[in-house]
């Protein structure tokens, strides 16, 4: 079961909002409930604190007499519920949503005021979030998160290629399907925490076994499967002759 | 005393220690950044050996006085600084190689600016004669060494190299050039000591040739600063104009509703006389409607764009918004909070700014649907600029940051190239590209401080 929350200061909008989720769920039957309908951010937050699973939070953005405004209550939540969904329902359409979007990976930005255009907008939500969750339910990823200076990123352990030191002190740059991206670590604390997965067959590469492809041995690569090619050095050499001999 | 080889070789393997200190230092103001520090020392071993032994074997066949000579041995060794900057810094090996050749010219005039010191060969079969002059002329080289380091680094020549070298559209010839210069150098120094080998070189010589590289290198910068104000100027100008426009625009636009308004108010109370609400409603949403898209959207971008507190920037965008109004691009650009500087140059910020906004607009210049994210954001650690544009089909990732290519085909691409350049310098600098529910995302981000490090 999948727990919703709401956060809103206007008590018809909040009941309205509540009405509209709680009839989708029933008619659709998803496996959801809303738990906490909550005026305040600290009334949300307590509640969510109790809660383990990831949940869905449809949040006002501006929450009026409150410590903190809606986009300050997604940042907690998500020191909560990293991987939870965040709907904002606001009164202005001229807020940042790319903003929103950017610092806590938003899922939608409702505007009020057209009833019918919002609650048809929250019914997608839902429905978007529900064929999202059976998506993900058969394949169970394993995830690699990391901070990149001020916003954290889950990347899927299986879509990395590999990892690689830069010039630049303390940078390494991740090299995944989607991309590259740019990240203060240490290769040898990534190696640590990584485990056997990943092969450090160079002192500026660790390697993800999963995405090798093929070894060169005449140009003494590793070929990974996006056709990139990896220096191994005499040490990453025997570490990859021991994975292969040992290899299932 | 007798000269053996082994004794030769002693004294010139302390004499490539320091020249290789020296040059570290040289090579550093030139090219703006520390490179890796281990190899940085470790390569101090096989340089050193290589060099003196070289210098060695010629000192014992008596080669230094042949210019024929002199010349090859003065190019094997910017070989290996070559081969050093191609390994510490990780540059090309024509890069390499021009970055070499500066800094071993720079070396020279530091070891012929001691010639202003010493009046006379030195007799160096005499031991104290042959301490002294080992130690002053080491000191003195490595001094004026360092003079020119910081003398590079204080007329910001490094500056002006990356401009003529890298960004100029001269670049590669500049390189080659650079090459011939240690040859310039040993003619010159040959013909004006009469076609003598003395000191192997001359102070005077040193000194006008310093100044000659120096002049032509800030020359150059000159002109690109010139050029560079210029653009700032103009830059000025459209910005005041655009904001001008895009005033006059908002205010036709409000003259246009308050003359329509009384109409349709009108048509309203035709429709409240009737007494159907359900059309009153309709009438005035699409009213709401109809003032937002067509200056609400204006408006709101000014308001935006307010909130960016560095001039260069404002400027950069508004010339970009006056070209995207051009081509019919639709950018949503999102300032929240207001950004103040982050602390690196607005020169290079804009540089590298312009590159990820000059990506996406070539990006979605041949999409349906010509829009595009332009987000701005900070916290207290740091400050983001994100690009994010939608992409038709797959990008092939790999490639884009490779020099001289790009999805579009030749003579394009060169930006992401470049702004991995430009960002190398900035150790608080991070660039990430990757795609994301059919978008590409290009990411900048300027840490404040020095927090980010250590952290995974």
């Amino acid at each position: 079961m999948i727990p919703v929350f709401i956060c809103e200061d206007e008590r018809e909008t909040r009941e309205k909002i509540k009405s509209a989720l709680e009839k989708e769920i029933l008619i659709q039957g998803y496996d959801m409930e809303i738990i906490c309908s909550a005026e305040r951010p600290e009334e949300l937050l307590s509640c969510a604190k109790s809660q383990e699973s990831r949940g869905i939070y449809f949040l006002d953005v501006e929450l009026k007499g409150a410590s903190i405004d809606g986009f300050g209550l997604g940042k907690e939540i998500r020191k909560l519920d990293s991987r939870g969904f965040l709907v904002y329902v606001t009164g202005f359409g001229d807020l940042a949503f790319e903003t929103f979007r950017y610092h806590l990976e938003a899922l939608d930005y409702i505007v009020k005021g057209n009833d019918g255009e919002m609650l048809k907008r929250i019914r997608t939500c839902l429905a978007v979030i529900n064929h999202r969750l059976t998506e993900e339910r058969g394949e169970e990823k394993e995830y690699f998160t990391l901070k990149q200076v001020d916003v954290l990123r889950h990347i899927p352990l299986e879509d990395i290629f590999y990892f690689e030191t830069t010039e630049k002190k303390h940078h390494i740059l991740l090299h995944y399907r989607q991309g590259r991206i740019d990240f203060g670590g240490n290769l040898n604390e990534l190696q640590g925490q990584l485990g056997s997965r990943f092969l450090r067959i160079h002192r500026t590469y660790l390697v993800n076994t999963m995405q090798i492809d093929k070894v060169d041995r005449k140009n003494r690569q590793v070929v990974l499967k996006n056709g990139e090619g990896c220096w191994y050095s005499r040490k990453g050499k025997s570490l990859l002759d021991e994975y292969f001999l040992h290899r299932p | 005393m007798h000269f053996t080889f082994w004794s030769v070789m002693a004294y010139n393997l302390i004499d490539a220690a320091f020249t290789y200190v020296g040059q570290v230092l040289l090579s550093r103001g030139l090219l703006q950044r520390k490179g890796n520090e281990k190899r940085t020392v470790f390569l101090s071993v096989p340089f050193c050996v290589l060099t003196a032994l070289l210098a060695s074997v010629i000192y014992i066949n008596q080669g230094f006085s042949d210019i024929r000579v002199v010349l090859p041995y003065n190019y094997t060794n910017v070989f290996f600084w070559a081969v050093w900057i191609f390994l510490v810094y990780k540059e090309t090996l024509l890069d390499a190689g021009a970055a070499a050749s500066l800094t071993a010219f720079f070396y020279n005039v530091a070891i012929s600016m001691t010639g202003f010191f010493f009046q006379g060969n030195a007799d160096l079969s005499v031991w104290s004669e042959l301490v002294f002059f080992a130690l002053s002329d080491w000191i003195l080289e490595l001094f004026f060494a360092a003079v020119l380091a910081a003398g590079i680094r204080r007329f910001r020549l490094g500056e002006a190299y990356r401009q003529l070298f890298y960004e100029s559209s001269f670049g590669n010839r500049w390189k080659i050039a650079s090459l011939f210069l240690i040859a310039f150098w040993h003619g010159s120094v040959y013909l004006i000591n009469e076609k003598k080998i003395l000191n192997n070189d001359n102070p005077m010589a040193a000194m006008l040739l310093l100044l000659l590289v120096f002049c032509v290198l800030n020359y150059g910068s000159l002109c690109e600063a010139q050029k560079k104000q210029l653009i700032l100027q103009e830059s000025n100008i459209k910005q005041q104009e655009t904001y001008i426009t895009a005033l006059e625009k908002i205010q036709k636009e409000v003259r246009m509703f308050r003359h329509d308004y009384k109409n349709m108010i009108s048509g309203v109370l035709a429709h409240a006389d009737h007494g159907d609400l359900k059309a009153v409603q309709e009438f005035l949403g699409d009213m709401a409607e109809h003032f937002e898209r067509q200056t609400g959207e204006d408006i709101r971008r000014m308001a935006q764009l307010s909130k960016v507190n560095i001039p260069e920037l404002k400027g950069l965008f508004l010339l970009k918004f006056s070209e995207m109004q051009r081509k019919e691009i639709n950018c949503n650009l999102e300032v929240s909070p207001s950004i103040v500087n982050p602390g690196i140059p607005a020169y290079d910020l804009c540089r590298m700014v312009g590159i990820l906004v000059d990506n996406a607009m070539e990006a979605v210049e041949s999409l349906k649907e010509k829009k595009f994210d332009l987000v701005l954001t900070s916290s207290g650690e740091c400050v983001s600029i994100v690009v994010k544009n939608p992409v038709e089909d797959s990008v092939p990732l790999q490639e884009i940051w490779k020099e001289g290519n790009s999805t579009k085909g030749m003579g394009r691409g060169l930006g992401l190239a470049s702004l991995k350049r430009t960002a190398r310098s900035y150790e608080n600098v991070f660039v990430s590209t990757f795609l994301e529910k059919g978008c590409l995302i290009q990411e900048l981000k300027i840490a404040a401080d020095r927090t980010w490090e250590g952290q995974t």
